[in-house]
């Protein structure tokens, strides 16, 4: 008896001796943010985390997410997006309101970028093992994303929350108010400018670094958000005239100041006199000396490291977006290589706004554009003339390299020859397959390569210099009109594109500032199409109520020929004032009784 | 020696003789071998008896005045005969009369017969004196006499198996009872507590405990039985899948909300922290909940959900008892969801597509052709429900279970069997075995070994082995795919097996297919519990005293297997459906990637490891009494088949402390005190103190309440108040929120030729939260009335709980944080009224017992970190935690103007027509926004819960009916099927054709204008008010007929008893929601389209035998 006491008292004396350290077994040797910042693989890893948040552009099929995939191509008047349950068409239809979660996605995304940058700012200092140098030019990568971050929130939202240079402390509610557009874009562009000093022109191992912020970009990104800030939508917009903090302050500048735009001008002129051509310039294949401008425009896209890229993404999703540009094509050769989601569907909008071969618009009667009939034709790329359907005879280029139409030789040719047929009984068509037809009658191309579309290694251009030359154009048509560049820079553009240059024997030079803005933008449509660029351009020239409001036009996808060929309205788009901005999330306007949500919203 | 005056004259004394062979034992075995041998009766206390041990002897006609000497020499002991009987009971001291203080004392012998239910005299039956030690039992005849000391005195009767009884003497001298049946009831003398048991009528806490005959049901899980049963708890069973058909339980509702933050009460088996559905019911001794603070503050921060006590049965003094107890039945469903046939889904979907103006999917020609029937393989019209369920599924049970003891060893050891088929089809084409199939072995072995006089060991042994096969398919994918399928999308199944399907990438999966052609998976689940205590009484310290010390061993292992394969699909070739010989032309539709069977697995594994250390202090000084309890316990438990993280143990140690004292069982009081920690929180933070009280009254033993006792023949009140703490997550990402969290496979970045950079980023910071605390006050009152049948018990509760650990919701998304930050921030209270009531009485041969519940709750949530908002109807603050929000739908447009009347959300007009939902602008903004979403619904977890049971018993018949409701709860209906058309191709519910059209334009029709995809669907199915649905129900939850069969008849066998039973479960529900059983739920969220396997209702017959 008392041996057994003896015992329970040893045993229980034993357990409560050791109990101390019966709850401390927390895991000490875990990753902690002190530890990140102790080595350059991890504080590598952290940075790596930030540029995470540059737009994966290709991912439109699941747009917003960390890598804030845009959902901008087929929510424009470009194209229509295949996969109807998508956020694409509660935009379209505008079925979406502040509580929409995509409006949340890229509100969050950015934001956390632009905190992790933040964080990498404040803690780089303590970075072991590589240079004070590297150390700077690596902080100087986190201060150009933030800032990039930025202008990517204000084009969707505009006027935004401007968080300072440090991480805002965690356990807060914080009750600050938005900055207006003007603030937000000198802190953007100041930022950029004073990034830039540390960042490279170029990396010397593309191999390693490719892809890294530079000099470039930072500067190209910088004359953008001026360009932005000049804009209609910006720079006057009477529209906005309520839209004011709390305190009155007006966020969108109501008096129109065309200097914005010399201002703009500016940035793009230094740029282009200190980086082209010794770090960038167009993109130009080829052949026997002549410019071959086919495949020009599309190694501009699809070549990696080709000298037009400013700003490209390594990692994208390009798999999927090939998948979306793949056509269905049933019973075609190579199985799943050439079979794809037939998902980026062109509008008969996007498709007639290419030029004709002589480089004019299909409505100018000189164009020669016929609109029925079939011709005998040999498109760029295919190997015979065949029979086709006139509209899509004798375009430019462009039009080739962004446009599958019914009866075009598909790209991948490795397992033989397809054609894409769009008409009901068609290999693509509706009557193939339920989820994966056209809506419009076409597909896009652009960035599709030759290969089958399951293919993972190949950059995005966000940025090429291209689009420096029209943005530098539409800044000095709307600052400088007549200004010698303005031609120029757009014919350069045009050439290599193989279509003849305005102002050239064969088409006059637009002879207005109007006239040269139409004709800037129409270029820049079809230069840039699927790009990304035209969503936002239109509301920042204001015309969204006219372009992405009403009918969209495709053709009788529910037809075999020849009624196949006849437009027809497939959908009624909704666009409203309230549109030309994103509105707040609603649960942040809720929690902080300062931020003032969008004019409409 | 002190002999009171009336001593009798000692004729039995002097003139009764024994002649006996006394072995050696404890003086308790020798008295009773004596009136065995001589027929004398005795009366002492069995207890004071046991504690002295005797050596054998043998006495040869000796009178028994020299045996009694010879045995009680040198033992505080003394003995005499008062009229017939001899009492034996400790030499008195000396009785010190306070001045002034007159002690009324008139010992009195009461004498009388007890019966049992036929009549028959009851041997054996315990009688003794309430608040005193004095103790007897009736002879063969059911006779006894008892000594009280005065006329106030309370008998009390008691037998294992009967109920107890307690009747006050006054100035009566001969009582006769008849003694009740009543299984369990022994318990009322002790009920069970925190770490121990304590008399009842010392109880200042609210608990209420079970039948446990109540749980002998056809179901695997206990926990689908308590709802309604037991008063204080919620309880929802939400699925009907064998194996899987556990409820979720609540104690006495919700208080705590928040992702992580569990809302489950402590389940306590045999005192360790376990599961107990996986418990044959037949192996619960005793069911308790422990409902207020009073009862849980020693569990400190576990307690705060409430706590549920389970003890498994041990043995019992006597013959080896044997029982075995089979049955066997049939299961189906209680309600599955009614389809629309092909014919009317096609006329509807071209309905959806006409009404707004678009054109047809279906051509007449098309439906006409399905309507003949004809051709179904190329006109298919498919019920795709009836196409994967049988009628029927099966279900068998049985036990055998062995018990008994001597003096020194108890045992109780059982082994049982569950078996429960499945209503899922299986394809005899198939060479593998998917019918869905659970199994369950069960076995518990319990002895209880006394070492020495004070020394006590018992050892608890029990486990269960379970298999379950079942489709390689989840049942909720395969109800999930038979939502998604259109009927008439493609046949069952293709002449030779071909699975029909129609999309390249294989959407639209054939549900059929899913459930029979997919393959397989098993799942074996292992689990030993083990219970080891010894117990040493330390009566050379101080008497009362004692030491417990035990020790817990748990492993459960898991082995889950898959063998899955996906057949290629095919389809009519719509061109040229048949070959010219008549066979059907198929062409492939879907190239699987995996066709052959595949196999993967998933193993999971826990093992817990408990031990405490106790002493335990009990005794009475006169009217007083006085008990104390310290306790040390740890408990570990870890499961190292996850994560970094999720693999560190959890672990708990704690102090608990419980002192109690009560004055003549008129007054109570007691102190609760619990100290612990668990390793979720920081150093700083990580251990807290909780204490809580209570005081206890039973008027109805207060001398003036005297007068009413036979009326009101029990009173009591009680009042507790405390703090219990929560700090368990069940979200293991939780655990350490006092360290920084960083992630190491973040998102990354590749740089230069594609090399890719895994991401780090910081998941959260590190904060330094605690647990939650709750304060909860009960007021309880304890009523028997009417001969002690008819009693009624009431609690009131309060509760107000804070620090409930949440996200920072004022948190905005600007901050740029991956995952909000955690703090102390919520606050609930919680109050509410549980009650029970049970009336049992005979009349003639009919014996009736009813017995009924309540339990109703209303939560409140007071913050939630979310600023204030600008309307107050979006504030989450003031309604129930679980409370939906959305659109408050008003009623369907009635004309164009109408329309051009009112804002719909989005605010695009073009598509919305009359017949389409109008939804109430709250803010007069003229716009359907976020500002316009209000409170819509309380929530799929009820605020009442309450049953009604009886039992009928006549003549060996025994009929109970016990029926179940749940009240004041919804659900929010939505996703494929129940929202017809907003997929393109997906079925369709039967009940649209309840529906608004322009023929019928009615206000109330189920549904509103139909509309074909999402953009057209856009307005109707926002979450609003629309589509809140009472889920309220009384069901008839079971219903038992048993035959005691008559014992003369089996005697002859060796067998005790035996009866015969039918019962029953789920048989009836009564509720106005009849889209699918109003229990279940489906994966939440977004998905409540009755995609669940079915609750079930189970027919069983069954026979049980004892020997």
């Amino acid at each position: 008896m008392n041996k057994t006491l003896y015992f329970l008292l040893v045993i229980s004396s034993l357990t409560i001796a050791s109990c101390k350290k019966y709850l401390s077994q927390v895991p000490e040797e875990n990753l902690t943010l002190d530890k990140t910042f102790q080595t350059w693989p991890t504080a590598n890893q952290f940075l790596a985390n930030v540029y995470t948040r540059v737009p994966d552009e290709y991912g439109q099929r699941d747009p917003g997410g960390d890598h804030n995939a845009g959902l901008w191509t087929c929510a424009s008047d470009e194209a229509e997006l295949t996969w109807q349950n998508r956020r694409t068409n509660n935009l379209n239809n505008g079925s979406w309101d502040a509580l929409t979660d995509i409006v949340g996605s890229y509100w969050s995304s950015y934001y956390q970028g632009i905190r992790a940058a933040s964080v990498f700012l404040q803690r780089a200092d303590g970075i072991n093992g590589i240079s004070q140098e590297q150390i700077r030019q690596h902080k100087a990568e986190a201060r150009a994303l933030r800032a990039i971050f930025y202008f990517h929130l204000m084009r969707i939202y505009g006027p935004v929350v401007l968080m300072g240079e440090r991480p805002v402390p965690v356990d807060t509610s914080l009750q600050v108010p938005r900055s207006s557009y003007d603030e937000c874009t000198s802190y953007v562009a100041d930022e950029l400018q004073k990034a830039s000093q540390d960042l490279p022109l170029q990396y010397s191992d593309v191999n390693q670094d490719g892809g890294r912020l530079t000099k470039g970009v930072a500067l190209a990104i910088r004359a953008q958000a001026l360009m932005y800030a000049a804009s209609p939508l910006f720079n006057g917009n009477t529209d906005y005239a309520a839209l004011k903090n709390k305190d009155g302050k007006q966020l969108i500048g109501q008096a129109y100041d065309a200097g914005k735009w010399a201002t703009a001008a500016g940035a793009y002129r230094d740029f282009i006199a200190q980086f082209v051509p010794s770090v960038y310039d167009l993109n130009i294949d080829r052949t026997n000396g002549v410019i071959d401008a086919y495949m020009s425009c599309k190694n501009a896209v699809i070549k990696d490291w080709n000298k037009e890229a400013i700003f490209v993404r390594v990692s994208n999703s390009i798999g999927p977006w090939q998948y979306a540009l793949t056509p269905f094509h049933e019973g075609a050769p190579g199985g799943n290589d050439s079979r794809g989601g037939t998902a980026i569907d062109p509008t008969q909008n996007m498709v007639d706004a290419f030029f004709t071969a002589n480089g004019r618009s299909i409505d100018d009667p000189l164009s020669g554009y016929q609109n029925s009939g079939y011709s005998v034709f040999q498109a760029p790329l295919d190997d015979q003339a065949r029979s086709i359907y006139n509209p899509w005879t004798n375009r430019e280029p462009r039009f080739y390299v962004n446009i599958t139409y019914s009866k075009s030789l598909w790209l991948n040719t490795q397992n033989g020859k397809i054609y894409t047929d769009f008409t009901k009984n068609g290999n693509s068509g509706h009557s193939k397959t339920s989820n994966d037809y056209s809506r419009t009658g076409y597909t896009a191309r652009k960035a599709m390569g030759f290969g089958k579309w399951d293919f993972n290694n190949r950059t995005l251009p966000l940025l090429r210099l291209a689009e420096v030359y029209l943005n530098y154009a539409e800044c000095l048509n709307e600052s400088d009109p007549g200004n010698p560049d303005i031609l120029k820079y757009l014919n350069l553009i045009r050439e290599r594109a193989g279509i003849p240059l305005y102002g050239s024997a064969d088409i006059a030079a637009p002879a207005s500032q109007d006239e040269m803005r139409t004709a800037l933008r129409k270029e820049r449509r079809v230069e840039l199409a699927f790009e990304n660029n035209r969503f936002f351009d239109v509301r920042r020239w204001k015309i969204a109520e006219q372009t992405d409001n009403g009918p969209m036009y495709g053709l009788s996808i529910d037809s075999d020929l020849p009624d196949f060929t006849k437009v027809v309205v497939f959908e009624n788009r909704v666009f409203k004032k309230q549109h030309y901005l994103f509105p707040i999330p609603a649960n942040d306007v809720t929690n902080d009784r300062q931020l003032v949500q969008n004019t409409g919203w | 020696m002190f002999f009171p005056a009336y001593a009798g004259d000692g004729q039995i004394l002097k003139g009764v003789t024994v002649t006996a062979t006394i072995r050696e034992g404890t003086l308790e075995t020798a008295i009773r071998e004596i009136h065995k041998i001589t027929k004398v009766t005795f009366a002492y206390d069995k207890q004071l008896l046991s504690s002295y041990k005797i050596a054998g002897c043998v006495f040869s006609k000796e009178p028994l005045d020299n045996v009694l000497q010879k045995l009680l020499q040198d033992k505080s002991l003394g003995y005499e005969e008062v009229n017939n009987v001899i009492v034996i009971r400790k030499k008195a001291q000396p009785r010190v009369v306070h001045a002034g203080v007159h002690v009324a004392r008139r010992d009195t012998v009461i004498s009388g017969v007890v019966i049992d239910d036929n009549n028959k005299p009851m041997s054996g039956v315990s009688v003794g004196v309430s608040g005193s030690p004095t103790m007897t039992s009736t002879d063969a005849n059911g006779r006894y006499k008892i000594i009280v000391e005065s006329d106030s005195a309370v008998l009390i009767f008691s037998n294992v198996g009967y109920a107890q009884q307690e009747v006050p003497v006054g100035n009566q001298v001969t009582i006769n009872i008849r003694m009740r049946p009543g299984v369990g009831k022994e318990l009322e003398e002790v009920a069970v507590v925190a770490f121990g048991k304590q008399r009842k009528i010392s109880l200042v806490g609210a608990q209420s405990s079970l039948n446990v005959s109540e749980l002998k049901q056809p179901s695997a899980n206990l926990s689908a039985m308590l709802a309604g049963r037991i008063s204080g708890v919620i309880g929802v069973q939400r699925s009907g899948e064998p194996g899987k058909s556990g409820a979720d339980v609540w104690i006495r509702g919700i208080s705590t909300f928040g992702s992580g933050n569990s809302t489950s009460p402590l389940i306590l088996v045999d005192g360790v922290e376990r599961d107990f559905n996986n418990i044959d019911p037949e192996d619960v001794e005793s069911f308790t909940i422990l409902k207020d603070a009073s009862g849980t503050a020693v569990y400190g921060v576990r307690g705060a959900n409430g706590v549920v006590l389970v003890k498994t049965k041990s043995g019992k003094i006597g013959k080896p008892t044997i029982f075995l107890d089979y049955n066997e039945g049939v299961n189906t469903f209680t309600k599955i969801p009614e389809m629309m046939d092909g014919v009317n889904y096609m006329r509807l979907a071209n309905e959806a597509k006409t009404t707004r103006n678009q054109d047809p999917i279906y051509s007449q020609d098309y439906i006409d052709k399905t309507v003949s029937g004809l051709d179904p393989l190329l006109y298919p019209n498919v019920d795709w429900l009836d196409a994967v369920l049988n009628k029927t599924g099966h279900i068998r049970r049985a036990n055998v279970n062995a018990s008994g003891g001597v003096q020194n060893a108890q045992y109780y050891v059982s082994l049982s069997y569950y078996e429960e088929g499945s209503f899922l089809k299986t394809d005899n084409l198939q060479k593998f075995n998917s019918s869905l199939k659970y199994r369950r072995y069960n076995f518990t072995t319990n002895v209880n070994l006394k070492l020495t006089s004070t020394t006590r060991l018992d050892v608890n042994l029990k486990g269960y082995f379970s298999n379950l096969n079942g489709p390689a398919l989840s049942t909720q994918d395969i109800f999930q795919s038979a939502m998604d399928a259109a009927p008439v999308i493609y046949p069952v199944m293709y002449p030779g097996g071909f699975v029909p399907g129609l999309s390249p990438n294989g959407g639209f999966r054939n549900p059929y297919a899913d459930l029979t052609t997919r393959g397989f998976r098993g799942s074996n689940i292992n689990e030993i519990n083990s219970n080891v205590r010894i117990t040493q009484d330390l009566p050379f310290i101080t008497k009362g005293l004692n030491f417990t010390a035990m020790a817990a061993f748990d492993n459960h292992n898991e082995q889950n297997t898959n063998r899955g394969k996906r057949e290629n699909t095919y389809f009519i070739n719509l061109d040229y459906p048949y070959n010219p010989d008549g066979s059907i032309n198929l062409k492939p539709s879907y190239f699987s990637p995996n066709p052959y069977l595949g196999y993967s697995r998933d193993n999971n594994g826990k093992r817990l490891f408990y031990s405490e250390g106790a002493i335990n202090y009990d005794r009475g000084f006169d009217r007083h009494h006085v008990t104390g309890l310290a306790l040390f316990y740890a408990s570990s438990k870890q499961d190292a088949f996850g994560d970094y993280m999720t693999s560190i143990p959890e672990r708990y140690v704690g102090l608990a402390g419980r002192v109690m004292y009560s004055y003549d069982d008129r007054y109570f009081a007691e102190f609760n005190l619990g100290y612990n920690g668990s390793e979720l929180f920081s150093p700083s933070n990580r251990y807290g103190v909780f204490p809580a009280g209570g005081i206890g009254w039973v008027i109805s033993n207060e001398n003036f309440f005297a007068g009413l006792k036979r009326s009101v023949n029990f009173l009591k009140l009680r009042y507790s108040n405390g703090m219990v703490g929560l700090g368990s997550v069940n979200d293991a990402n939780l655990r350490f929120l006092y360290l920084d969290k960083m992630n190491s496979g973040a998102s990354g970045y590749a740089f230069g030729n594609f090399n890719g950079v895994t991401g780090v980023s910081i998941t959260r910071y590190s904060s330094n939260v605690k647990w939650a605390t709750s304060n909860k006050q009960d007021l309880g009152l304890e009523v028997k009335t009417m001969d002690n049948q008819l009693s009624l018990i009431v609690d009131l509760f309060k509760e107000h709980r804070k620090g409930i650990f949440l996200p920072r919701a004022s948190n905005v998304a600007f901050m740029g944080l991956t995952e909000q930050q955690y703090g102390n921030l919520g606050v609930v209270d919680n109050k509410g009224i549980d009650a029970t009531v049970e009336y049992n009485t005979k009349i003639g041969r009919v014996s009736l017992g009813l017995r009924g519940s309540i339990t109703y709750n209303k939560d409140v949530l007071l913050q939630n970190d979310m600023p204030p908002q600008d309307y107050p109807w979006m504030n989450r603050t003031g309604h129930n935690i679980l409370a939906r929000y959305g659109y408050i739908a008003d009623e369907l447009f009635v004309d164009q103007k109408d329309i051009d009347d009112h804002p719909v959300p989005g605010g695009d007009k073009s598509k919305i027509l009359p017949g389409d939902i109008r939804y109430k602008d709250l803010n007069g903004d003229n716009k359907i926004d976020n500002y316009d979403m209000a409170y819509i619904g309380r929530g799929d977890v009820p605020s009442t819960v309450y049953g009604l049971g009886f039992n009928l018993g006549y003549a060996g018949f025994n009929l109970a009916v016990f029926f179940q409701g749940l009240a004041n709860c919804d659900r929010f209906i939505n996703g494929d099927g129940i929202n017809p058309f907003t997929a393109e191709q997906s079925n369709v519910f039967a009940i649209a054709n309840d529906r608004w059209t322009p023929e019928n334009p009615s206000q109330h029709a189920f549904y509103p204008r139909l509309a074909y995809g999402n953009a057209d669907n856009f307005n109707n199915y926002q979450t609003s008010s629309w589509w809140v649905k009472d889920i309220g129900f009384v069901r008839l939850k079971t219903a038992q007929l048993s035959y005691n069969l008559p014992t003369t008849f089996l005697s002859k066998w060796g067998v005790k008893n035996a009866a015969i039973y039918a019962q029953g479960l789920n048989l009836l529900t009564f509720s106005k929601f009849k889209l699918w059983d109003p229990e279940l739920n489906v994966s939440g969220g977004n998905n409540n389209n009755g995609t669940a396997y079915p609750n079930v209702r189970t027919i069983t017959m069954g026979v049980n035998f004892k020997f």
